[in-house]
């Protein structure tokens, strides 16, 4: 890699400008391709889908991760259970967001950046919110209408024995 | 995937989000933050990571979740996490399920049955052993631990009575006797 930036600034759909390393940003599969690529030359990345709220939140993601493999490669290579267990414990407190919506809109941001590691624990966050409710409270929560007929919503409460209430 | 969404990257698909706003008027906008429209795509990848019930459940939030929550996929994954040792691979057992009716209907017909208590017996002796959350009458018929994950012979079995259940209806169809 010729290029020798060792930064990128990254710019929120709300304008405002984040400093990343660039190990943190190789935790997104986009942002790496932008920064491998040596006929780009990067000075700032507009993230337009992502508010600055969210933002932050994916940068301390893709920094804390990146931290952890450097250490990871600094001990030889393998990571020590309790590092791993630690890092786990980090990743729950940190998907313990107060709304949300900003669950989703993590979701989405690390879908957009590509950030697999943080889409995957999204992913699990959202469905460990949803895991024994009923319809009626998955629909409360990502604000859904319930677009059945009566007929369907009927066979269906047979045929998957819930209640629509 | 099966449903490409338009505009998706082909690398990796790029799910949208919309705000109710860009979305029109499809959906009720009392709450203040606006209802979030999820791709197909989106909610396939959340749905599987759920268990069964959730995801039989899921099939009755809207009808995009029901179309989504229907995908084979998602119960093959859930048939197969269950299964400790199937004795064959994995696509020689994914078409064979697939001719015979699906892992959905395997699961809702066998599956499900196998790992849920008698509907009269009395359950509240083994009330202490339900330690899962997301299966709240679930309590194990004849064992001292809740143990759902399925050996080579249930497999079979339930394999067997699929296949059994496929040919009875072929049989009935096609009656020229």
């Amino acid at each position: 890699m010729s290029s020798p930036v060792e930064q990128i600034t990254v710019v929120s759909s709300d304008g405002d400008e984040f400093k990343m390393t660039v190990a943190a940003a190789m935790q997104s599969e986009q942002l790496k391709q932008m920064l491998t690529d040596d006929s780009i030359s990067i000075v700032k990345v507009p993230v337009e889908n992502i508010s600055t709220e969210i933002l932050v939140k994916v940068i301390e993601y893709c920094q804390k991760h990146a931290d952890h493999e450097a250490a990871t490669k600094a001990n030889g290579g393998g990571a020590s259970d309790s590092e791993a267990e630690e890092l786990n414990k980090w990743d729950a407190e940190f998907m313990k967001v107060d709304v949300e919506d900003k669950l989703f809109h993590i979701l989405m941001a690390a879908n957009y950046l590509e950030i697999k590691g943080l889409f995957d624990l999204a992913c699990q966050t959202v469905a460990d919110l949803i895991k024994g409710k009923t319809p009626k409270q998955i629909r409360k929560i990502f604000n859904l209408k319930n677009d059945f007929t009566p007929e369907e919503q009927e066979r269906l409460s047979r045929q998957h024995n819930c209640s629509f209430d | 995937m099966k449903r490409p969404h338009a505009g998706d990257d082909e690398k990796m698909k790029k799910l949208k989000l919309v705000s109710v706003d860009e979305q029109g008027d499809d959906w009720a906008s009392g709450n203040p933050s606006g209802p979030l429209y999820f791709d197909d795509n989106l909610l396939f990848e959340v749905l599987k990571h759920v268990d069964a019930r959730t995801l039989a459940m899921a099939a009755c939030v809207s009808k995009q979740w029901h179309k989504t929550a229907q995908d084979e996929r998602l119960w093959e994954l859930i048939c197969t996490k269950q299964w400790a040792n199937t004795g064959c691979g994995e696509q020689q057992l994914r078409s064979v399920v697939l001719a015979l009716g699906g892992f959905r209907r395997l699961h809702a017909l066998f599956l499900w049955r196998l790992s849920k208590p008698q509907s009269s017996s009395a359950s509240a002796s083994a009330s202490s052993s339900s330690s899962s959350a997301s299966w709240p009458a679930f309590q194990p018929m004849m064992r001292s631990k809740p143990s759902p994950r399925l050996g080579k012979d249930e497999v079979h079995l339930s394999l067997s009575l699929l296949s059994i259940r496929y040919y009875e209806k072929m049989n009935f169809n096609n009656r020229s006797r």
